[in-house]
């Protein structure tokens, strides 16, 4: 399927089921947000290269690569959260006429950066390494979602290739009749001009698409078989339980090292109490 | 491994209207990912803050199916599909977002569950939107830890959202399921015929 990420290949990780690995990668994320040092949110993002390099041959270079149209986005964060910190502070680093940094925010506002470049990291890694016809078989298999629903699914999501056309098709017929020009051209009426016919033209072929299925016979029976099938192996577990573990450890170790100050909930209880 | 399997109401869906719903929630998420970048553009100009007005176009997907098909569990499964469809086409927020599609669908879907999935006039969708909003807030919360922030500038994060919501999201609900059946193709769907199923 083209318009996925996914690259083909067959390493430990690739051969993961998918909802195992979507449940260990959002243990990842969690962990990188329960504390506000820097030291948190950076050991995860670490261990993502080390995850994708030694279990995908995955180089933490092009990780890094496909992550850095989210470094705008990680800066900015860091910045409000610095700016516009509000717990517990010493004194101010930095004077700004009115505007005031602290250590404190400067530290909890990396923290936060970092955390979503830790969050944009697990998530490419796993669509590079997580076949989608795969991830919808372990959805129903492994997640228990309805089958019907799932085909469902995996039929749309076969259209993404001939939407994405088609939005460039309502594009170029508007722009050649110059809606774009037609003033009160505000964003709210750009979204309907274009998602209607997109829209329209989805549901079109889906009409077609549930009366071929329907005429198969599809979703009479309550169960079905199946040509891909996503068993949870011994490696499932193996790595489900290394993940959970390695994320204690982790912040065991870091704690050791006096690196954790900030327990999310106790800095909740911390800024509550200072005002 | 039948008696196991979840139901979500779906063994009464008849296939057009879950292949309806999935094609529609795709093309949301689609849509979602071309508005991502036009979103993270406008932070700068925005700020954190007023981006917030942009933010209540993500609940769209958890109204307008709702609205079109009228079945329990239509805004949880549409919202989660869309935020699938992002992690598959390679959002780079993906699997965060894949929990928000699922918190923000949840938000919408207490909104219609407590009408008994029955009343979809327009301020049950805009109610469904602004607790899609809250719930997402909350998400946000934790994920972000909005805790260490100025209680203002938390407020702001939280109130700014809601117009967004009730425009973006329930207002335009309504329009776009409006406009998609006056063009003939939901013929037979819940949303065109007069009165709600129960």
């Amino acid at each position: 399927m083209s318009v996925s990420l996914y690259q083909e290949n067959d390493t430990f990780l690739h051969r993961l089921n998918p909802v195992a690995k979507i449940a260990a990668f959002s243990c990842f994320i969690l962990a990188s947000t329960l504390y506000l040092d820097v030291a948190v949110p950076f050991a995860m993002l670490v261990l993502s290269w080390l995850i994708g390099w030694s279990l995908a041959h995955i180089s933490p270079l092009a990780l890094l690569r496909r992550l850095s149209p989210i470094l705008a986005a990680a800066v900015g964060l860091t910045i409000f959260n610095t700016l516009f910190y509000g717990g517990p502070r010493g004194d101010p680093i930095l004077a700004l006429g009115p505007i005031y940094i602290w250590r404190e925010g400067l530290e909890v506002g990396s923290s936060i950066g970092l955390r979503i470049l830790c969050v944009a990291s697990y998530s490419i890694l796993y669509v590079w390494t997580t076949d989608p016809g795969r991830l919808v078989a372990s959805l129903i298999q492994q997640a228990r979602m309805p089958y019907r629903l799932a085909y469902a699914i995996l039929a749309a999501y076969r259209f993404v290739p001939i939407l994405q056309r088609e939005l460039a098709n309502i594009q170029a017929a508007q722009q050649v009749r110059a809606v774009h020009l037609r003033g009160h051209g505000g964003l709210f009426r750009r979204i309907v001009s274009y998602s209607i016919p997109l829209l329209v033209s989805g549901i079109r072929q889906a009409e077609r698409l549930a009366i071929a299925m329907d005429a198969r016979g599809f979703g009479t029976l309550p169960e079905r078989t199946y040509y891909v099938r996503t068993p949870l192996r011994l490696a499932d577990y193996a790595f489900s339980i290394a993940s959970i573990v390695a994320c204690g450890l982790l912040l065991l170790a870091l704690g050791e090292l006096g690196l954790l100050h900030g327990f999310l909930i106790g800095v909740a209880e911390r800024v509550a109490g200072a005002q | 491994m039948a008696g196991e399997r979840m139901d979500l109401g779906l063994t009464r869906w008849t296939t057009r209207e879950i292949v309806i719903m999935a094609v529609i929630s795709v093309a949301l998420g689609l849509i979602f990912m071309a508005y991502g970048v036009l979103y993270l553009a406008l932070v700068p100009l925005l700020g954190q803050v007023g981006i917030m007005l942009l933010l209540g176009f993500y609940y769209l997907t958890g109204i307008l199916v709702p609205y079109i098909v009228r079945r329990p569990g239509a805004a949880l499964v549409s919202s989660f599909l869309a935020a699938f469809t992002e992690l598959l086409v390679g959002s780079p927020f993906g699997i965060a977002a894949v929990w928000a599609g699922l918190v923000q669908g949840a938000g919408a879907e207490v909104v219609f569950a407590l009408r008994r999935w029955r009343d979809y006039r327009l301020p049950v969708l805009m109610g469904a939107a602004v607790l899609s909003g809250v719930f997402a807030y909350v998400y946000e919360y934790f994920l972000l830890s909005y805790a260490v922030l100025d209680p203002a500038v938390q407020l702001g994060l939280f109130l700014v959202r809601i117009p967004s919501a009730i425009v973006l999201a329930g207002l335009l609900g309504k329009v776009l399921g409006d406009a998609l059946a006056r063009t003939g193709v939901l013929r037979g769907l819940a949303i065109t015929r007069e009165g709600t199923r129960v």
